[in-house]
């Protein structure tokens, strides 16, 4: 038996844990402030313009230095929750799917300035009798991805298709403006969709190139929520149902060859998409490669390192990991791969639910001890955005500058404290939920946990699996007293924030703080009347204060967002209204 | 030999049902109310009812398994959460109504990515394992010996989500000397197959390698103070030959059942080794699954992890019986 | 007199030594990570970085090199939350430690009890234990953890609570022990029937002792070193498996520390804060490798005739 037993062969092992302990050091993040930082100014102010019938007039001017071909890759970390487009209700989905599909207006952007102008529409939309009817006239040429033409009655059953069951997902307008109704849930009694109840004579199509819509209040709003994904046409024999959410029918530039999901999505030209029809869209690459499912930290090294397919790869939905932050803004070189703007008109709140936290002096406290500072640190500091004072973002059309409460970043405790003293009940805990997609939530829980018990509460943090938040959180008698949520108005108008959000019949997914205020219920019914956009603007941006005063959120971040792209991606930049990566001025350059 | 087969198929079905009564009762019975999900937030509590009676979860447990389990054998047809039948051909494992299809097509698009993972994986494991087991046997006490069995101590108790990161950021970042990982298909292009996934293949192939290796050196220095190679040495045998005829044929026994269960084990998903690479095979679309209370896909990759399992286990162990005859009598 | 051979044998192993010198230290890290954090002046759940200004940078990396490494900070400071690293590493030891050694002692127990029942039985009762042997063993364990963690959350703690501590320790205890037991039982069924056929045990059953004698008195004072080698092997598997869980997101919450968290998070910060991952990288290799090494060691002791 040998005396040494080959055990004694650690010594090498721990040898190498050295080598490794060694390889650690690193440079540190410095006390540069980065003066020249990548991070976009958020809430860059938007307009509301509206384009003109010649406007409306294809083909969409050249992005310069554009070229054609090649297969652009789109690195997701994680695949569409829906490609129906009656059911897509979120900004990067609305940018992206605007490669394969068309609607009857859409916004037009150049030079980083959007303007909405007709799509398959000649135009905007003309109204009349006061705001109560709207017609759209179809252009000629446009046809669908087997070449048959695309009709007045193809977009009305795609609009109908909104107030069917399973599509609760999508945006409530139609079915709400259409019928006169409070909300969704009392729309649908009134028309339950095409399979249920047929035809909808709100709806007229006089002939295969003319839609008329009857409302039975005024509506300003027609023309921007014509440009929602929801006022796409959807071809019945092509309606598949539940699958037609993993591949719809093609009208714009590409159609969809295959797509698997949570894995990947080929699309593939469109050969009967004209683009002497089309104001909006390029389609410079041949093909658009997406794959779903890998981690932005992976997909960004590629990327930034311009390995494998790095240099011809882009994320849309992806932002920039704040741990890559500092060794990006070191690199010149690195740093022109950085696409960032201002991300629409989101703004990121606090929310509170209202129903629980009634005392308004409770809500204070919050408002004063919420450590703004500490959380946006976690979630990237000045790349995540602006300190916001506001509900709505400075983007909003008439948007004014106002705050209420005053407080330094960091939070004021000895406020907060003051506040909670003066609560009719004495509070010492609350819960705080959120979706866990990354361990920057939990960070901003425990962030959130520290302060608050800096004033006396106990903050229970429950973090929810993402399917779930939504079925969690906004139910009724959900347990929850706050969360962190981005809002946007869904149009640069204000008429979709306040209407959609804090009146108090609204069902539990719209006013999901369930706030109530009867004054200000009474004012929203007095606005919902004014047919004229501007003025409506205006009395809308005039209730924000009226309503901010009774603290029902507290206001976080006007959101901005920093993506990146290959270095052969030409064409990047934040879509102006949809806030992501605008995927239909993309092109390789050395293609 | 013929009943033995048959025994051993036989147990190994019997197992398989096992594991998926099991799994089905512990994940169906999971509070997470998967009708609730698809239906959405806006669903009211009629809504919420009729999704769950068109998707079946109305029904008894026991009734929804017999479905279940029917399936595999003969196909069945599923209601979609708006009740459009959706055709699943045997071996149905259920429906997906996150991914909106069959469990089993998820797999099928996925498992290449795994195999391709395994089988590189296993390469490392029996050329570094058996080979330095090999080695170290041969080199017993001396400095190849210490050096080798230090390492292979080293492979069992390092980490993939330590090793990984630190050799990711070393051999990719630092140094450029292998690519970053990656998949692509090997009908398309064989060489960046290999090449995209070189770093995950080492790494998965050193940790589990470890246990090869040691195995392999213990067995093979029980095996060599047995009488018959002494005796074959004594009759004049040269060292290496005796080895191979009679050493490792006698030492092969553990050794293929190891094997067989990491072959196993290796094809169910490697979870953490998908994760740190972002690699897209069956481990990672079950993490996605849990994460996304997708309870069809759940049970059916733990379903094709245990089918592997026990089907490797079991080759493993008639092979074995065919090398020995005494197993296949007892 | 086996003992004492035993630990003679070990005491001239001097990496067996070495190897329990060093599994001791972390013990005794474990238990007095309270004490010594105290001294240090730093406790594992305050977040410096965010409160003191100059430790961290606007996106929340540290401004130091080396992790923030500093007189103040001697392993540096977590990015993000500014949690002391030191501080975090020594209380995770605690957290590992505390769940190896809880399910460890179940899995002797309930390992105990059924390989030697198994075993001393034989018949219908063996073949039922091969059979849930061979489920178990072909079970995923590790999809099955990952799922069971959010079924208990939601089953047993209200959505206004906070799972205690008490009770995410206890779930995964629980859940290590249902998986852990089953190797260690079926050595032990294969060790009791070569042991029930010898002199000793046949020689009690002429005398007419109960089964429970033969069992109690006779079968398990021979099971003890087996089970001393598994349970040994078994510690740092544990130690793993509960970091591996922790890193795929499904471990013990925050603000709890865990070594599996904070190589979780080393994983992302990894590119621009390498120190951050190396700490509670190189702990758990050190760790883990000294106890696999006590495990051969010990192995070594009890079983001489072992080649080597």
């Amino acid at each position: 038996m040998p005396a040494v037993t080959p055990r004694a062969a650690a010594v090498p092992a721990l040898a190498t844990a050295a080598a490794l302990l060694l390889c650690s050091c690193s440079a540190g993040a410095g006390t540069d402030p980065h003066q020249n930082s990548t991070a976009a100014k958020s809430g860059r102010r938007l307009t509301a313009a509206l384009g003109t019938a010649e406007d409306s007039r294809g083909p969409a001017p050249k992005v310069p230095g554009a070229r054609e071909g090649g297969t652009l890759t789109i690195a997701n970390p994680v695949d569409y929750t829906h490609l129906d487009p009656q059911k897509i209700y979120a900004g990067e989905a609305y940018s992206t799917s605007l490669l394969w599909g068309r609607q009857l207006t859409q916004y037009q952007v150049i030079d980083g300035r959007p303007r909405l102008v007709g799509d398959l529409a000649t135009d905007t939309g003309t109204s009349s009798d006061g705001g109560r009817t709207w017609t759209y006239h179809l252009k000629d040429g446009i046809a669908w991805e087997d070449g048959e033409p695309v009709t007045a009655q193809q977009v009305k059953y795609g609009i109908e298709r909104t107030f069917a069951p399973g599509f609760e997902a999508g945006p409530t307008y139609w079915p709400e403006w259409l019928t006169g109704s409070q909300d969704r849930t009392e729309a649908v009694k009134k028309y339950g969709g095409p399979k249920k109840d047929g035809d909808f004579e709100a709806i007229e199509t006089p002939d295969d190139k003319t839609i008329v819509f009857h409302f039975p209040e005024p509506q300003s709003d027609v023309p921007y929520m014509a440009a929602q994904s929801s006022s796409s046409p959807v071809r019945a024999d092509k309606d598949t149902g539940t699958g037609y959410d993993v591949r719809p029918f093609a009208t714009g530039p590409y159609r969809i060859v295959e797509h698997k999901q949570n894995k990947s999505l080929t699309l593939e030209r469109n050969p009967h998409w004209k683009p002497a029809t089309d104001p909006i869209r390029h389609a410079y690459p041949d093909r658009f490669a997406f794959t779903f499912g890998k981690a932005v930290l992976n997909t960004a090294q590629e990327v930034f390192n311009g390995q494998g397919s790095g240099p011809t790869t882009l994320t849309t939905k992806g932002t920039l990991p704040p741990e890559l932050i500092s060794t990006v803004e070191r690199d010149p070189v690195k740093r022109t791969l950085v696409v960032s703007g201002s991300q629409g008109a989101y703004t990121s709140d606090l929310y509170i639910k209202n129903d629980r936290v009634t005392d308004p002096e409770v809500r204070k406290a919050i408002h004063y001890v919420f450590p703004r500072q500490q959380a946006r640190q976690v979630l990237g500091g000045q790349y995540a955005g602006d300190f916001a004072t506001t509900l709505s973002s400075p983007a909003v059309v008439g948007w004014k500058k106002y705050d209420l409460y005053p407080v330094a970043p960091t939070g004021d405790i000895a406020k907060a404290r003051d506040h909670l003293a003066r609560a009719r009940t004495k509070v010492t805990k609350l819960t705080y939920a959120y979706p866990v997609y990354s361990a920057q939530d939990d960070q901003v829980a425990q962030v959130l946990a520290d302060a608050f018990a800096k004033i006396g509460v106990e903050l229970v943090v429950k973090g929810l699996q993402p399917a779930a938040f939504d079925a969690e959180v906004f139910r009724n008698d959900a347990p929850y007293d706050l969360w962190l949520s981005t809002n946007s108005v869904d149009w640069p108008t204000p008429s979709t924030l306040l209407p959609d959000s804090f009146e108090s019949h609204l069902d539990p997914l719209s006013n999901s703080i369930r706030y109530a205020n009867p004054r200000v219920d009474a004012e929203l019914a007095r606005i919902a009347k004014i047919g004229d956009a501007r003025k409506k603007a205006a009395e809308l941006i005039g209730l924000e204060e009226t309503v901010m005063k009774d603290v029902p959120v507290v206001p976080f971040l006007y959101k901005s967002v920093s993506q990146f792209r290959g270095k052969d991606v030409g064409g990047a930049a934040i879509h102006p209204i949809y806030g992501a990566t605008a995927a239909v001025d993309l092109y390789l350059e050395n293609a | 030999m013929t009943r033995y087969l048959l025994k051993r198929v036989a147990q190994a079905a019997a197992v398989l049902l096992a594991i998926t009564a099991l799994a089905f009762a512990l994940f169906y019975a999971a509070p997470s109310d998967p009708a609730l999900i698809a239906c959405g937030p806006r669903c009211d509590t009629a809504q919420v009812e009729a999704v769950r009676a068109s998707m079946g979860l109305d029904r008894p447990l026991l009734a929804q398994f017999l479905d279940y389990a029917g399936g595999i054998v003969t196909g069945r047809t599923i209601a979609d959460v708006d009740g459009t039948p959706i055709p699943c051909p045997a071996p149905c494992l259920g429906y997906s109504y996150t991914l909106h299809q069959p469990v089993l097509a998820a797999i099928a698009d996925r498992l290449p990515v795994t195999v391709s993972l395994a089988a590189g994986a296993l390469t490392v494991i029996v050329v570094l394992g058996v080979g330095s087991g090999l080695a170290a046997a041969l080199r017993r006490g001396r400095p190849t010996d210490r050096l080798l069995s230090g390492f292979s101590l080293l492979g069992a108790s390092v980490q993939i989500y330590f090793l990984g990161y630190v050799l990711q950021f070393l051999l990719v970042y630092t140094t450029g000397l292998v690519p970053l990982p990656r998949y692509v298909p090997f009908a398309a292009h064989p060489a960046q197959w290999a090449l995209g996934l070189l770093l995950p293949w080492l790494v998965l192939g050193f940790v589990n390698a470890a246990v090869f290796a040691r195995l392999t050196r213990s067995q093979l220095l029980e095996t060599m103070h047995h009488g018959y190679v002494r005796t074959a040495r004594a009759k004049g045998l040269g060292t290496l030959r005796a080895h191979l005829k009679y050493t490792a044929r006698g030492a092969a026994g553990p050794l293929v059942q190891l094997l067989g269960l990491e072959v196993g084990a290796l094809l169910g998903g490697a979870f953490i080794t998908e994760t740190v690479f972002g690699l897209g095979g069956v481990g990672k679309l079950a993490v996605d699954a849990v994460n996304g209370n997708d309870l069809p896909t759940v049970v059916g990759t733990v379903l094709l992890a245990a089918f592997f399992v026990v089907v490797f286990v079991a080759v493993a162990d008639v092979v074995v019986a065919w090398l020995d005859p005494r197993v296949r009598l007892a | 007199m086996a003992a004492v051979s035993m630990t003679q044998v070990f005491r001239r192993d001097r990496v067996g030594m070495v190897s329990l010198a060093v599994v001791g230290f972390f013990v005794l890290l474990a238990v007095t990570a309270p004490l010594i954090t105290a001294l240090y002046g730093k406790n594992p759940t305050e977040h410096y970085g965010q409160n003191e200004t100059g430790l961290l940078s606007p996106e929340g990396l540290p401004v130091l090199p080396n992790g923030g490494i500093s007189a103040e900070h001697w392993f540096g400071i977590e990015p993000g939350l500014g949690r002391d690293v030191l501080a975090q590493l020594l209380h995770g030891i605690r957290t590992s430690l505390l769940i190896a050694f809880a399910s460890a002692a179940v899995v002797a127990v309930v390992g105990v009890a059924v390989g030697v029942t198994a075993g001393y039985l034989s018949g219908l009762v063996d073949r039922a234990f091969t059979f849930v042997c061979n489920v178990l063993l072909a079970f995923p364990a590790l999809l099955f953890l990952l799922t069971l963690g959010p079924v208990v959350q939601t089953r047993f703690v209200g959505p206004e609570e906070s799972e205690p501590a008490w009770m995410q320790f206890t779930v995964l205890i629980l859940v290590f022990s249902a998986f852990g037991w089953v190797p260690l039982a079926m050595v032990l069924r294969t060790v009791v029937r070569s042991l029930r056929e010898r002199e000793f045990v046949e020689a009690a059953r002429a005398l007419g002792a109960s089964r429970r004698h033969i069992v109690f008195r006779e079968l398990l004072p021979n099971v003890w070193a087996p089970v001393l080698v598994h349970l040994t092997l078994a510690v740092p598997a544990i130690v793993t498996t509960e970091a591996a869980l922790s890193f795929l997101g499904v471990g013990i919450n925050e603000p709890l520390p865990d070594w599996g968290r904070m190589i979780s998070r080393g994983s992302e910060v990894f590119y621009d804060d390498p120190t951050y991952m190396v700490f509670p990288g190189v702990s758990l290799l050190v760790f883990v490798l000294a106890f696999n090494l006590l495990g051969d060691a010990v192995r070594d002791a009890l079983d001489p005739h072992t080649v080597r």
